[in-house]
């Protein structure tokens, strides 16, 4: 594996048919006006875990940031963007994905915290059988806001795609989930799902939800959905019935409902850090 | 244990309850039956503290303690407990979780510590038994793809695991099929004692063929208008309501 990693960004190489055992985990740590260009390329037959823990610790910071990822035939790759950013910090990453035959990513972005955080992702199943999983999980609270732009382009038949974003919202905080699924004409036998699900903590804050597909194929199947509501009120009062403290019961409904994002990383040490930030994520919030 | 005074009550500005009476002591089972909306489901979300209710006059002892002063939460960990007449599916939270944290709580606030886990598993394992819940329902999300009968029944298994000492069951009958009531039955009355109470909420007599109450009561238009033992159920199902109400 090569790996190297200076001011302007990082680039990471895995050779053809190279298992990398350790997961690369990246300090990302911003500072003003840093934009930075990254590379993953993940040669043929070969599998990678690459975690970026982006961290902000100067105030009134923007960074925007360009990641290129490459997988060749039969590559594999799970990333996880953990986003823990000082809350005046503006952050935008725009990361684009080329998958050849047979290739299978999953990307899962976690937000806990930044004033404005975009994420968008770009990416094209240009060979046939190639998969890919995005699944985000997205606090906000205070003024903050995060916008979530994924498209995925099926450009190749047999191909599968699955994008699952849920956004927990308080304060007056705002978030957006722009999801647009491509079939083009030849890509036959797509499978393509696209959820987005959403909770507003009070009446203040907002959501925006924005499914686009485009379907030139007749063989596929596809489906959309999105819900923007509240924590189940009859679930509360259940819990409550059972002696659990109404905000105790809050955040179990939370947990519960944000599992379901965290449950398919697969990156053993990588999924219990994370599972402990959201934790304490909803202790203080 | 319980004792409710002159209980005016209004839900989005209906008046629902009007000068409702109940004592109800240690050691005994109460039946409260009634023509549709009387107002008894409307008594077990006030006894239980659900949001949307108001009580605009009278009050509800239990134990010493106003009630009414308490949260919903706080009611159970003194031991009020409620049958709920539509369990809710909570996915994502398991069974087992949800139920080691219940104990818990009601523990912490009899200053007692945490159960050890080993006698935690072993009471659900002896109290699923009880009501015949299958082991691996347990292992599953809070009512999460349960039938209707195994809703219930996970009720009374909630029950069974929390030992309240006031159980209030609404409608706990409906929609079983009368081997599920038979168990359901049964898991009520083993966990009788002389310490706790039962209000029974029902339209039917059925129930009250196998938990046999102390006392049935009548609740129609907002109070209740008769009261007598067991007796007083079989001339309901006989002669229905009409000849009390009017």
């Amino acid at each position: 594996m090569n790996m190297i990693q200076d001011s302007e960004g990082f680039s990471i190489r895995i050779p053809a048919k190279t298992q990398a055992k350790e997961p690369v985990y990246i300090q990302a740590r911003m500072s003003a006006d840093s934009p930075s260009r990254n590379r993953i390329v993940v040669e043929t037959g070969s599998s990678a875990d690459v975690v970026i823990n982006y961290l902000s610790e100067e105030v009134n910071i923007r960074v925007d940031e360009l990641t290129e990822v490459r997988l060749e035939e039969n590559a594999s790759l799970n990333i996880v963007l953990l986003q823990r950013l000082n809350p005046s910090t503006h952050l935008k990453t725009h990361t684009i994905v080329n998958q050849a035959a047979d290739s299978m990513m999953k990307i899962h972005y976690i937000v806990l915290s930044g004033e404005s955080i975009d994420n968008r992702l770009q990416v094209n199943l240009t060979g046939k059988n190639a998969e890919h999983i995005a699944h985000g999980l997205t606090f906000t609270e205070g003024t903050e806001h995060t916008g979530n732009h994924v498209q995925i382009v099926h450009a190749a038949p047999e191909c599968r795609s699955n994008q699952l974003f849920k956004h927990i919202l308080s304060g007056t905080s705002t978030g957006n989930f722009i999801g647009k699924i491509i079939v083009n004409k030849d890509a036959q036998k797509t499978t393509a799902y696209q959820r987005s699900s959403n909770i507003l903590l009070n009446n203040k804050a907002k959501m925006d939800i924005q499914p686009q597909l485009e379907i030139y194929a007749d063989d596929v199947k596809c489906s959309h959905g999105a819900t923007v509501g509240q924590l189940d009120s009859e679930a509360l009062f259940y819990l409550q019935t059972r002696g659990i403290d109404k905000q105790d019961a809050e955040k179990i409904l939370l947990r519960a409902f944000a599992e379901e994002t965290l449950d398919n990383i697969n990156i053993e040490n990588v999924k219990n850090e994370v599972i402990q930030y959201v934790n304490q994520k909803l202790i203080t919030s | 244990m319980l004792s409710i005074r002159n209980l005016y009550a209004s839900v989005a500005g209906n008046m629902i309850l009007k000068g409702l009476n109940l004592e109800v002591k240690a050691g005994e089972v109460h039946a409260l039956m009634g023509p549709n909306g009387a107002g008894k489901s409307t008594l077990a979300a006030i006894l239980t503290g659900r949001d949307g209710y108001e009580v605009t006059e009278g009050e509800i002892w239990y134990e010493g303690s106003d009630l009414l002063a308490l949260n919903p939460a706080e009611r159970a960990r003194k031991g009020i407990f409620l049958s709920f007449q539509y369990p809710v599916e909570i996915p994502g939270v398991s069974m087992a979780n949800f139920l080691k944290l219940a104990i818990n709580e009601q523990r912490k606030s009899k200053g007692l510590p945490s159960m050890p886990a080993a006698e935690f598993l072993k009471r659900m394992r002896e109290k699923a038994k009880l009501v015949e819940l299958d082991s691996s329902l347990i292992s599953r999300a809070v009512n999460e793809g349960f039938s209707g009968g195994e809703k219930k029944r996970n009720e009374i298994f909630q029950m069974a695991m929390l030992e309240p000492t006031l159980a209030i069951l609404d409608e706990t009958d409906s929609g079983l099929d009368i081997d599920a009531l038979r168990i359901v039955a049964g898991g009520v009355n083993a966990l009788k004692t002389k310490d706790n109470a039962t209000i029974l909420i029902t339209h039917y007599q059925r129930l009250l063929d196998y938990i046999v109450p102390d006392f049935v009561h009548v609740l129609a238009g907002g109070k209740i208008i008769k009261s007598a033992g067991k007796e007083l159920a079989l001339e309901l199902e006989e002669k229905g309501y009409e000849w009390l109400v009017s």
